[in-house]
Order: C-alpha cells, then structure tokens, then sequence
C-alpha cells in the first residue's frame, strides 16, 4: 500500500458548503411554520415535494431528514428509541430515524433529539412506495402519534422493461391527480397549477445548470469532488421546494468554471478518478474523499449523489408526469439493464474513471441489490475494475471506518499496479 | 385404509417437492410454473392448463455466489435458498417462473434469477398494487391480471376462456373449503395432526395439483376423525414465515415441545386459504376482487384499517389458544418491521407470546429451549 502523502489534501469548492446552509434553512422554516400552526407533511422515500409547497404547505422528506441526520451523526438516540420498542438493527436508518423520532414525541422527550434534527409533529404523512419500508414506517410513526394523521401511498410498480414506462408513468400520474384532491382538502384552496408550472420550470432551469456543472467538471483535473456534489445534493433534494436554490447553483457553477479555466484541481497531482456508484456513506463520506486525495485519487460522483439529474425529462406543461419521469424512476424502480446504461455507464465514461466503487448498505437493500452482479457485467462491458462494498449509510454506530478506508486504499493501488503495468507495455 | 395413508403421500411429496413435480410432469407432460412472492392467482395458471407450484425452499448451505449476489443481511434465508436452488440448476425442469414482487428481496430476485439460471427461459415479473383499495389500483391490477393471462396463454398454447377459469377458480375454492375443514379440525381436536403432518400436507398442496391434493384430504379428513386429540398441550398459535413454508426441522422442534399447534397465520398456511374467490361474475374482476379484500393482513401491502396485531390477537382468542410464537425468517423486513406492533398488540390482550428467528441450520436446541419455556408458562 502506497504511503499516504501529507501534503495532497483535498481543495474544497468553498461554494459547496452553502448548500449545508440553505438545507439548515429549510428545516429552520419547517419547524417556524409548525410553530405558527401551519400544516407540515412527513413524507417518505423519494418524493417530489414541491407538489405541497407550491400549494403552501411544508414537508420533510425522510431521504434529505435521514441523510443529514447520519451526515451530522446526530441520529444515534432515535435509533437507539426505535431499537428499544424492538425495531430491527438493519432496518434503514433514514426510516428507522423517523419512527424513534415519533417514539421519543409519544414519549414526551423531544428534547433528547439534537436540535439541529429535531422535526415537528406532522400534520400528514405520505410517499410514494419506491421504497417498501416508506409505507411500513409511516405505519408506525402513525401508531406512536396520538391522534393518528392522515396518510396517503402513492403505488409505484417496478418498471422492469423500459417498453412499460410510459404505462406506469401514466398510472402514477392518475394517482398525483388524485392527490391534489388531498391537498386542496388540506389547504381548503384551489390547487395552484399555473405555480406549480412555473416552479417546474425553475426546477428545470436548476437541473439544466447541475448538468452543465457535472459536464464542466469532468476536465482534468477534476474542480469538483463527491464531497462537494453530496453537500450540493441537499440543496437538490431538501431544498427542492426552494427556489431560492437556484443562486445556489449559479454561484457554485461560476466557481467550477473559474476553477476549470485556471487548471485548480479538487486533488493536486490528480492521478486516479474513482466513481462511486449509488449510496454514499453519509457519516464518513467526508474522511473517505480526503483518504483517497492523500492518495491522489479524486472521488467522483455517481448518479445517486446527483441524483440522477435528467433535465431532458422536465416539462413545466407537464409537472406531474415531469415528476415522476425525472424524480422518481431515474433512480430506483428500473431495471439492471437500465442501471447499468443509464446510472452507471452514462456517468463514469465521460469521466474516463479508473474503476468504480459499488456500495451496498446492511440496512438498505431498495439501493443496493445486484451490486455483485451489476460490478461484473460493467467490468465486463468495460475492462474498467470495480470493486463492491458495504457499509451501513446512515448508522454510525458499528462503522468500521479503517476497514472501509483500507478497501479504498487497496483498490487504488490495485488501478495504479495496472496503469503502470500498462505504460510499461506500451 | 388408515389415516397414515394419506399423512404418507404428503410426507414423502414434502420431503422431496422438487423430485415429485419433475416425475409428475414427465408423465403428464404438463407444464409446471413456480412462482415466489405472495399472491400470484394461480388459478389463472392452472387455467392455462399448466400446473402451478409454490416454490419450496431447503435449508441447504449457501454457496459464495449467493452470498455474493445476496449477502446476509439484508437479504432473507428464504431468498437466497431460492437463489441457492436457481444457481444449482434445481428449478431448470419448470417451464417457466412467475414472481411476484411483494418486497425488495423479491425484486432482487427478480433480476438475479434469469442472470444466473438461464436455462428457464419463460419469466414473468408481476406488480400487484400495494395500497389495496381505490379505483386506479383496481385498474392496474386488471391489466396486470389481463397482462398476465395473455402471456400464459402464449406459454400453454391455450386460450383461458371465462369458462376455465371459473372452472379453476372452482376447484381451488374446494380446496380451500377442504382446508378449511382441516383447520375447523384441529382448533376443534387439538393435536389431531401433528406440526410436521400439517406441514406436509400445506406443502403438498402447494405442489400437488388441486384435484389430486382434494382426493388426499376427501381421504385425511375422513380419517382424522378417529384420531385421538391432546388436550393437555400447550395450545398455540403459529404466525409468520410469510412467503413460503417454514422449514420442516422448526415442526420436528414443534412436536417434541409439549405443544399441540391450533391455528397458523403463515402464508403456507391459513394465508393462502382463508380468502376464497368469488364463482359469479366476470374471473378476472373476482380474482382482483379477492386480491384487494384479502381477509389476512400483509404487512407488504397498505391497508391501514386491517391490524395484523388485532388479527391474530382474533384468531389467538377464537381457537382458544394460550399463546402465540410468530416465525421470523431472518432478515425479512416486512415481518421485522411491523412486529413490535403485533407484539405490543398481543401484550394488551395478555396473551403469551414468543418469537423465533428462522433461517437455515438454525439450533433447533436453542428454539427448542423458547418453546419449552413458552409451553411451561403457558401450561401452569
């Protein structure tokens, strides 16, 4: 194993770091709006939210929520709550998060949950069912809350054949239309259409500029590392129903060109580009990015960390189908095939990676399942390595953080053994 | 004739399911669909004229590729003995695989399955709705039943009329109304059959064709009557194991407790027979009907107004029953997740209750020493 090298540290984007900052602000308001006794959702798995806030309503998503709340490794008591009433260990903790969340507001002990992760008691819970454990967790969240809220579920099948799309997009869409029946119940309102156009069409605008962004930073060396993206990332999917986002990304998209035009890497001496594919490792991911820069090797992001940006599948005349084409089935739901082409493929060839990093998580199988068999075909298809790992995403509490460095280390200096290999047959 | 007749035929189909269906099919020459995941209609297969069959899952050892594809955790034992199966060219003589995605272990399965077994070449993925009520599910489930029917008629070469169909969905109502005795039976006469003679005949009846499987229990119920019950055992209900059967070695456990088995929650079990399907009326439209008013509670499925906690705290209570054991398979998420519930549910009504995690090569002695304890407690 190469020693590291002390003084290859990783070069921040100094702009990343307000995407933490406008993700900090959206959970600020959702607890001021439930103080003023307006109505917030907790909604589960993926889901495109800015369907309520457009009509006024806040919501939390348990993706961004669970996520952060690993990131910031605040999660420990809900977990440890929910483990107490006989939820199991490998159980996602993004979930399991909200129900021990519910478990300490029944018992009356919120204020043991840190407060930067402290959530509202909802007004209403839904999701769509992308993720089995959404409908299950919402179940038990509702059993701990007295009275009990309203609840909705949104079926969204599998679309194994890319042929089926468009009849599962369309019957996903009927069920959305169903749902604003909901929301104007909620809110004793019209629902506003023209908004929710005009939003989609900003939406669009942010996804056009993520795109240009992730096009720019594949230059040599790379402006941008999977640090950055996974901090910007929060402001995709936690501030989605938050316009204001969009000066986020200007302004982060302006440093990546600055940074392209004067040649300033993410990883001085860049050597090595490694892609991550799917979960990150919310606790760690931070200490892993900087292990491998020590090693010369940039951390690049794979499709879940920019969550599979599609601007192509955003039309503001068709928010709904907008949604579900863009938001929802660009990331789970879809076939090995299409994850293959489409979520890993499309994103590590334009960055000529040297080998891709499949994580798997114990508690989370909706984004790890057929990483072995997904490795092999790509390695297969390519001749570029892969390697799998497993590491729990969001619970740090039996992480192994030097086992997971030590695989990373290994498989770096596998890649560099067969660069140089190579050169010398050359 | 003696009641070990009957009791003998399951057995032996039980112990070796796969053998019996390659032998039945080569001398019928009938086409065997397996299906995995809960609620696939298999009246609609046997109305394509092809013999449907739950798939059985050993308790073999697992190799490294399915440890590979299908670590533990997350992923559950039964999944991974199936893949086990799939990878040892076990399940190559069916003709085709139907699965049902009822979790995400089974659309892992879904994918993993004809990567590594390719020699099965008719392959079905179905989604039937999870929120089980309201108009657009009862469309989609339509379609995926019309879907489903036409894709069986191109693999049988035969059309399913309206006719065969209710034809089918008849015979398999008698099944279940001849299971159904059988369940009257033994919450009536407890210990009437034993853990392991129930087992066999449930598993049977997942692979026998239902005609044959009728014959058997015509003949069972007949003899069982003049069995002697055991009204000094402990008296308990079995729930749980909800995708396929419990493995025959947790029976064995069962029957040299002190424990006389009244009623089961299992999928392989009162799941699976508890809700007929409607004779009148378009099949189709029954079939879906029957899907979206089934009578157990799946936690796999949204149906917020049907408590599995308060469903077996009901079947504890009418069979008379002192206590619950509720088979976990390891890793099973659906079951993991909506248990505090169920036990919480069960602690209110003061009924006894354990758990065991199933899975493979477990200690029968340590799930041997849960079951003593629980009887002991029960039985003072």
């Amino acid at each position: 194993m190469e020693k590291q090298s002390a003084s290859r540290t990783l070069n921040r984007l100094a702009t990343a770091r307000d995407g933490g900052v406008l993700v900090a602000k959206h959970y600020e308001e959702v607890n001021r709006a439930a103080k003023q006794g307006e109505c917030v959702g907790w909604l589960f798995a993926e889901s495109p939210r800015e369907l309520f806030k457009v009509a006024g309503i806040h919501s939390i998503a348990s993706g961004n929520w669970g996520a952060r709340a690993g990131a910031l490794r605040a999660n420990a008591v809900l977990l440890e709550a929910a483990e107490s009433e006989g939820f199991p260990r490998f159980m996602c903790p993004y979930m399991k998060g909200l129900i021990g969340h519910a478990i300490l507001i029944a018992r009356d002990e919120t204020d043991k949950i840190p407060p930067e992760i402290r959530l509202p008691k909802p007004s209403f819970m839904g999701g769509w069912n992308r993720c089995s454990q959404g409908q299950q967790c919402m179940e038990a969240v509702n059993y701990y809350l007295k009275p009990k809220v309203s609840t909705f579920v949104i079926d969204t099948p599998h679309v194994y054949d890319d042929e089926d799309l468009e009849k599962v997009v369309g019957y996903v869409v009927l069920q959305m239309e169903d749902l604003i029946g909901f929301i104007e119940r909620l809110t004793g309102r019209p629902y506003p259409w023209a908004k929710l156009c005009e939003w989609t069409r900003t939406i669009r605008d942010i996804a056009i500029m993520r795109e240009e962004i992730w096009q720019l930073a594949q230059a040599k060396p790379t402006p941008m590392t999977m640090g950055d993206w996974a901090v910007a990332l929060g402001a995709v999917t936690g501030a989605r129903d938050d316009l204001s986002s969009i000066q986020f990304f200007k302004k982060l998209k302006a440093e990546v060109e600055d940074r392209v035009k004067n040649g300033v890497g993410s990883v001085p001496d860049e050597e090595i580009r490694i892609m991550w594919h799917e979960l990150l490792v919310w606790h760690s991911f931070g200490s892993l990015t900087k292990a491998a820069a020590s090693l010369g090797c940039v951390m690049i992001p794979g499709s879940y960390i920019l969550w599979d940006n599609r601007p192509e599948l955003i039309d503001p005349e068709r928010p709904l189908w907008s949604m579900v084409q863009s938001y929802l089935y660009v990331m789970t739901g879809r076939s090995m095939e299409y994850n293959l082409r489409e979520r890993v493929k499309r994103r590590a060839m334009p960055y000529n990676v040297d080998g891709v990093i499949f994580s798997t998580s114990p508690s989370c199988k909706n984004f790890s399942k057929c990483a072995y068999a997904l490795k092999e075909q790509f390695e297969s298809d390519t001749g570029i390595p892969g390697v799998v790992v497993s590491a729990d995403h969001c619970d740090s509490r039996f992480h192994n953080e030097d086992e997971l460095e030590q695989t990373l280390s290994t498989f770096i200096d596998i890649i560099k053994a067969r660069k140089d290999k190579h050169l010398k047959e050359l | 004739m003696t009641v070990q007749e009957p009791l003998k035929v399951a057995r032996e189909i039980a112990l070796n399911p796969y053998d019996w269906v390659q032998d039945w099919k080569n001398q019928n020459r009938r086409k065997v669909v397996g299906t995995f995941g809960m609620y696939v209609p298999h009246e609609l297969i046997h109305a394509a004229g092809i013999q449907p069959i739950i798939l059985p899952v050993s308790d073999q050892p697992i190799s490294s590729q399915v440890d590979a594809d299908m670590p533990s955790p997350p992923y559950c034992a039964f999944a991974r003995g199936l893949l086990a199966h799939a990878i040892q060219g076990e399940l190559n003589f069916l003709d085709g695989l139907a699965m049902h995605e009822c979790c995400t272990t089974a659309c892992a399965l879904i994918e993993l399955i004809p990567r590594r077994a390719c020699q099965i070449s008719w392959f079905q993925p179905l989604w039937f709705p999870v929120p089980l009520h309201g108009r657009r599910t009862r469309q989609w489930l339509l379609n995926e039943l019309e879907g489903f029917k036409r894709t069986l008629e191109q693999l049988s070469g035969e059309k399913i009329t309206e006719a065969r169909l209710r034809s089918s969905i008849g015979l398999y109502n008698y099944n279940r109304t001849l299971m159904n005795a059988l369940y009257d039976l033994r919450r009536s006469r407890p210990g009437i059959i034993s853990a392991c003679e129930m087992h066999d005949v449930l598993l049977c009846g997942m692979v026998m064709p239902k005609k044959e499987h009728n014959l058997v229990l015509e003949r069972l119920l007949c003899l069982l009557e003049k069995r002697a019950s055991h009204s000094d055992r402990a008296r308990l209900i079995m729930s749980g194991s909800l995708c396929t059967q419990p493995w025959r070695s947790i029976m064995e456990v069962i029957d040299d407790s002190n424990i006389a088995v009244m009623d089961d929650d299992l999928y392989v079990g009162s799941r699976y027979y508890v809700t007929r399907v409607s004779e009148t009326g378009d099949p189709l439209e029954a079939l879906a009907e029957s899907y979206q008013r089934m009578i157990a509670p799946c936690p796999t499925r949204w149906d917020p107004d049907n408590d599995w906690g308060d469903y077996v705290v009901r079947m504890t209570l009418s069979a008379g029953a002192d206590a619950l054991v509720s088979l976990i398979v390891r890793n099973c998420e659906p079951h993991e997740i909506a248990w505090p519930r169920v036990q919480q549910a069960l602690a209110a009504a003061e009924v006894p209750q354990t758990s065991l995690q199933i899975e493979p090569q477990m200690s029968t002695a340590q799930a041997r020493t849960i079951l003593d304890a629980l009887a002991e407690r029960v039985c003072v």
